[in-house]
């Protein structure tokens, strides 16, 4: 059972209207949260925000590493490059390929790439679910139904 | 290199005891990485470029968590990322920093042509003193690792010092300062050898990898900066470490047998003059009609 | 007294001459560490390796220069076959039995072709070792390769260097006055290039 707060983002994706691929976030080493993106240490290591998508996935839908590409969830899209790794495998779920890809959090509006035009200044959370777990309202961040393309 | 008067003693605010205390800095240094325990973190790229002074620079997306292709002038060593897949598909995620190797037969010091612009320490440290450079880049030729890098506006070449200030200070390398982890290791050649083997031989013999070694590599006689590898047998996997590298053989022989012969010709040939001079003398036109 | 060398053929010479000096010195200099005084001596280390390949381009310039002036005079023929064949007469001072040279004898063609193949090479390698910076590390295996054709064709060349600066400063007396002045004497014509004093004066 699911605790809800009422917003204008209360929209959820299905398989069935298309959202097929499961998206989850994280953290890199490299950054801290959203103020990193303003060091230029940090921006050195690295430069800007990407998708990680299987190397499955990425031949799939004709994506080679450094594309552009969009993901959408039911909420919002976000755009960045791709990162094709072998690092995220394939699942099989009820005996169906399930792919899954990560986005790091740490982009967003103002920074250093940001403010030099080198980023499509989208923001990881504005794809997350707004859905809390019932017992401590933990935000539901790390599994949710997104689609992915070439942008 | 001896460091006597200005080995640190004591050291304010500082956790832990002095580092390298009573440790004598004129046996040979070495520096271990040890791979395994590596997570790639980059905090030794940052601590090296914050003690030599360079600037944080601007890099691009290139599908990989690497900073950037290459070392450069002002980047000293490079965490190296490649993932490989082996036949069974079972992925490997592998992290190597690269830097220079400190060979105890150093290439590049072979192949410089200029007086004293790199010199080897008794510790076994490799420094080039760029006020004797030339910028002729010999030293890159000579390198089997594609170490040195050339400043194209200074036309000077630039490489890891391995700290030799901190180090005749009696202090740990920069990025041995900083690793989190504690994969690099700072101490005596001996000792890190040593360490290195253990570490390899409890990896071989209770996990894995079986094929686990220490990566110091004879053929150019051992080098100061010695790996722990997963697998010593492709080294080639840890973003292209040679697998037996050596001095090229064409610098081996420029510096070696060439040099012999051409001196040899040289300084024969300006007493074969003299000697033919003495014994026919000029062509008189007059003796000659 | 004989007109040899006219005033254009004298610079080329002196300019092709001095540009291989300086690259000389300096190469030398880069060659031994017994020799690097010579860089220093010249203007410092960085400063001799930043006029090397400048100096050695004026050499290659001045020596394309001097094939368009002398390249007829240096081709090599039957009566060079012969003149190698008697090469030691003339080696050890007994020309009665060499026979009668042109402008130039084939020792001195061969020292001509020798510089002019030489300085393609010092060229073609050269260019690699001016900018290494540009090869990138998937040819790295060049450099070495080029470094060996660059020492190995001056060491030729610097060979041939002191057999032409012995013949004409000690062994051929009147031939740097020639180089200087433009002109020899009937007596050196006669003596050491017959056919080319036949040619100039008839007799």
């Amino acid at each position: 059972m699911a605790s809800r707060f009422g917003t204008p983002m209360d929209k959820y994706g299905t398989p069935a209207d298309g959202f097929t691929i499961v998206c989850t976030t994280y953290r890199l080493t490299e950054h801290y949260h959203y103020w990193t993106k303003n060091n230029p240490m940090n921006v050195q290591l690295v430069p800007e925000p990407f998708v990680e998508i299987p190397v499955q996935l990425a031949a799939e839908l004709g994506i080679k590493g450094g594309d552009k590409v969009k993901v959408t969830s039911a909420r919002a899209s976000y755009h960045a490059k791709a990162m094709v790794t072998h690092r995220i495998k394939p699942m099989t779920i009820d005996g169906k390929r399930v792919y899954q890809i990560g986005i790091p959090i740490h982009y967003g509006y103002r920074g250093i790439q940001e403010d030099a035009g080198r980023t499509a200044r989208s923001l990881t959370n504005s794809l997350t679910p707004t859905v809390v777990d019932p017992n401590a309202h933990t935000p539901e961040f790390k599994g949710f139904l997104v689609k992915l393309e070439k942008a | 290199m001896s460091n006597g008067p200005l080995q640190i003693k004591a050291i304010s605010g500082h956790a832990g005891p002095v580092p390298g205390l009573d440790t004598s800095r004129d046996y040979s240094v070495a520096k271990l990485i040890d791979v395994t325990t590596c997570i790639g973190c980059k905090a030794c790229e940052v601590a090296c470029l914050e003690w030599n002074g360079y600037p944080f620079r601007e890099t691009i997306f290139d599908n990989t968590y690497q900073t950037m292709p290459d070392t450069a002038w002002n980047y000293y060593n490079l965490i190296r990322f490649n993932e490989h897949v082996d036949e069974a598909g079972n992925l490997s995620w592998l992290m190597r920093k690269d830097g220079c190797m400190h060979c105890a037969d150093p290439g590049c010091l072979r192949a410089c042509p200029s007086d004293g612009a790199i010199v080897q320490y008794a510790n076994g440290i490799v420094d080039f003193n760029q006020e004797h450079c030339i910028g002729c880049q010999y030293c890159v030729t000579g390198c089997p690792f594609n170490i040195p890098k050339f400043n194209s506006e200074t036309k000077k070449v630039h490489k890891c010092t391995l700290c030799s200030d901190r180090v005749g200070a009696g202090l740990e390398p920069a990025c041995i300062k900083a690793c989190p982890t504690g994969c690099l290791h700072f101490g005596t050649k001996d000792d890190m050898k040593e360490l290195g083997e253990k570490r390899a031989a409890q990896l071989r013999e209770h996990t894995s990898h079986t094929h686990a070694g220490v990566y110091d590599p004879p053929g150019v006689s051992g080098t100061h900066v010695m790996y722990v590898l997963h697998d010593i047998d492709h080294p080639e996997r840890y973003g292209g470490l040679p697998k037996n590298p050596t001095i090229p053989l064409l610098v081996r022989i420029w510096k070696g047998p060439l040099k012999w012969i051409g001196n040899v010709a040289m300084v024969g040939g300006v007493l074969g003059v003299a000697v033919h001079y003495l014994r026919f003398g000029p062509k008189r036109a007059e003796d000659h009609k | 007294m004989i007109e040899r060398y006219q005033f254009h053929e004298r610079i080329c010479h002196w300019l092709t001459g001095f540009a291989y000096l300086y690259c000389l010195a300096t190469g030398l200099a880069f060659y031994s560490p017994y020799l690097f005084w010579l860089a220093i001596m010249l203007g410092g280390g960085p400063t001799s390796r930043f006029w090397h390949p400048l100096l050695g381009l004026v050499f290659v310039a001045a020596q394309m220069w001097m094939h368009h002036i002398w390249r007829g005079d240096v081709n090599v023929g039957a009566a060079d076959k012969e003149w190698l064949d008697k090469a030691r007469y003339y080696a050890t001072n007994q020309d009665d039995k060499v026979p009668p040279q042109g402008k130039y004898n084939a020792g001195q063609k061969l020292f001509y072709w020798a510089m002019y193949y030489g300085a393609f090479l010092l060229l073609f390698s050269g260019i690699f070792m001016w900018f290494p910076e540009y090869i990138s590390f998937d040819w790295r295996g060049v450099r070495p390769v080029v470094v060996f054709i660059h020492e190995c064709a001056a060491l030729v060349t610097i060979g041939a260097f002191i057999i032409h600066v012995y013949m004409g400063v000690f062994m051929v007396p009147g031939s740097v006055a020639a180089m200087v002045h433009g002109f020899v004497s009937k007596d050196w014509a006669r003596a050491h290039h017959r056919l080319w004093f036949h040619q100039k004066t008839g007799e």
